[in-house]
């Protein structure tokens, strides 16, 4: 075939250059072939889109049989968004919410367990591959799964709990609807936070916890004195991580609740899906804003918390 | 940590061990109560439903495979024809993963093809990871609504692989970095062209590192739901996630079929995951285990 003949060609005269230039430089050809197709795509899914995202917040855009209506509305969307629309204000404290309690959640859980699963005790393979497990399920089935859990009537939940006076509607109260779909997403990372950090406590020397046992220190002074300042660039990290995962919870949401009660369990994802497809405004600039607005908050968010906690260090994942 | 006991005392309890006795024990309730869900979801896979509204603790002994036999032949369930969808999306989106991927990691790893603004295009890359994806997702409907993707398998197969970028790339980047150079020099020095260098030498040493991401992909791509959900409309394109959400709201009164196509749509991650979860679990850890 023809690529081969160009290809031994470009070899030939590739070797003399290389002799010449001792392997420097490549030809503009193989980056193009190599960074080529990724650079491509880049820019056509997220470049391009990122940027008509931003147009579009600031039109009505309607469209009608892939055709795509413009008007122009300067900012009214955005002024809308922070002075008229109460759901939005609600999905930005649920997201918050979310994306604050459960780095506190999931990382101390899963470091305590990590702790004592690190001081050799059995069956640490079986613990390994069991609560990392969840994490292999996918959104929806889990959703399925937690409302049969949350369910008011059979629920494991509130079987366990009716003989001691304390069922509940879980799901249906607007105080624990939220808290409880917190629970299903710890649920399903403590694995993830666990592993990770299980490896960090292996990295660590025995020296360095053998010494810190000869001073006499107990398991909470060994904690707080030697293995938490030194696994903080990981733990923190996960924080972080876990942080901007809970900004964007959308699934869990879409299929155990749709948002209620009355807006108690809307995050802003599921608010902006709502607005594009369901609330039949045909208008795809209204979301859009919101997206905008949470693109924002979102990477500043994330930009002061790892220039303040990590110190420019890189991300350790 | 290391307190040799002697043989003859293995079988007297030392009080010393008592601390991890009591740990193992909690332990194993904690894991037992952390996997309920997934065991009881299992159980009652094997229990016609209508039993298990009326008594939905019970171990399915003998248990009965009709929820299953119903998953596969109900008609108007159609669940083999969207197993059939999730199983061309995924292998299509990882085989596209992979070799977009592989290229530029490699791109982006050796001094050899730089260019200008190239590190930039990295971190751009990389930096997405903690996008928002509504930022893209609205316009990228209209776009594909334009470009007559929208309602297509082809539209979640090309973002499922561009979705998986900044991660795969990472991973495989850090892997091309460590590769010693000389292996390049050597082909080189033998006339291999930078094409025959990739698919030749460098593609099959990075195995291990694309397999990797390869089992990453595997599993993000099977329970992807939110670009499903957004970009397919037409019933006979939904994938399992899809057809469980659907089916969530339509049948939700025989418990026990849904329990059925709850397990069997999951099934094939599981599967893979019991034979080589340690290559799983470095796969989705991978990268926050460097260092």
């Amino acid at each position: 075939m023809d690529i081969s003949v160009a290809g031994e060609l470009k070899s030939g005269t590739q070797r003399q250059i290389s002799l010449k230039r001792g392997f420097g430089q490549s030809s503009w050809w193989a980056i193009a072939e190599f960074v080529g197709p990724a650079a491509l795509l880049y820019l056509l899914f997220v470049v391009i889109p990122l940027v008509m995202t931003f147009f579009n917040s600031v039109h009505i855009l309607q469209i009608r049989g892939g055709a795509a209506s413009y008007e122009f509305v300067g900012l009214q969307h955005y002024r809308e968004l922070f002075t008229k629309d109460l759901f939005f204000g609600l999905s930005i404290r649920n997201s918050v919410i979310w994306a604050v309690t459960s780095p506190f959640l999931e990382i101390p859980i899963a470091f305590v367990l990590a702790y004592l699963i690190h001081q050799n005790l059995p069956f640490r393979r079986f613990y390994r591959v069991a609560w990392f497990l969840p994490m292999l399920v996918s959104w929806v089935v889990i959703g399925a799964l937690f409302r049969w859990i949350f369910n008011a009537e059979w629920g494991i939940v509130n079987v366990v709990l009716r003989p001691f006076g304390l069922d509940h509607k879980w799901l249906g109260d607007p105080n624990t609807a939220l808290p409880s779909l917190i629970a299903v997403t710890t649920w399903r990372f403590i694995g993830f936070n666990f592993v990770i950090l299980l490896a960090g406590l292996a990295s660590i020397p025995e020296e360095t916890l053998d010494a810190a046992i000869v001073d006499g220190a107990n398991h909470v002074q060994k904690i707080v004195k030697v293995i938490l300042p030194m696994l903080k660039r990981t733990w923190i990290s996960l924080m972080l991580l876990c942080f901007v995962g809970k900004m964007r919870v959308f699934e869990l949401v879409w299929v155990m609740t749709r948002g209620a009660p009355s807006g108690h369990t809307e995050t802003v994802a599921t608010y902006i899906q709502k607005r594009a497809f369901e609330w039949m405004t045909f208008d795809l600039g209204y979301p859009s804003a919101i997206a905008v607005v949470w693109f924002i908050v979102v990477f500043t968010s994330w930009f002061l918390l790892s220039r303040i906690f990590l110190r420019g260090e890189a991300l350790e994942f | 940590m290391s307190v040799h006991q002697p043989k003859d005392q293995v079988l007297f309890i030392n009080p010393r061990h008592l601390g991890r006795y009591t740990v193992t024990f909690i332990l194993l309730i904690y894991t037992t109560v952390i996997s309920f869900p997934v065991f009881w979801t299992v159980a009652n896979s094997f229990r016609p439903g209508p039993e298990i509204l009326v008594q939905p603790y019970k171990i399915p002994i003998p248990g009965t495979l009709q929820n299953y036999i119903n998953v596969f032949t109900n008609p108007t369930l159609r669940f083999p024809l969207y197993f059939r969808n999730s199983i061309v999306v995924t292998a299509a989106a990882i085989v596209l993963a992979m070799l977009v991927n592989s290229m530029a990691a490699y791109g982006f790893a050796r001094l050899r093809y730089k260019f200008p603004g190239r590190e930039i295009l990295y971190s751009l890359i990389f930096l997405s990871i903690m996008f928002p994806p509504q930022i893209t997702l609205l316009a990228l409907f209209q776009l594909l609504v334009q470009y007559k993707l929208y309602n297509t398998l082809w539209s979640l197969i090309l973002v499922y692989a561009v979705m998986s970028m900044p991660m795969n790339i990472f991973i495989l980047r850090t892997f091309f970095m460590q590769i010693p150079r000389d292996l390049e020099d050597a082909a080189l020095m033998d006339g291999a062209s930078d094409h025959q260098l990739f698919w030749r030498v460098m593609f099959p040493i990075a195995r291990p590192a694309i397999f990797t991401t390869v089992m990453l992909n595997f599993v993000n791509f099977w329970n992807e739901f939110l670009y499903a959900v957004t970009y397919i409309n037409n019933p006979k394109l939904r994938t399992l996630p899809l057809a469980v959400m659907f089916f969530v709201g339509e049948a939700y009164l025989d418990v026990g079929m849904l329990a059925a196509a709850m397990v069997v749509s999951t099934l094939p991650v599981i599967l893979v995951y019991i034979f080589i979860s340690e290559w799983f679990i470095q796969g989705m850890t991978v990268g926050a285990i460097k260092g």
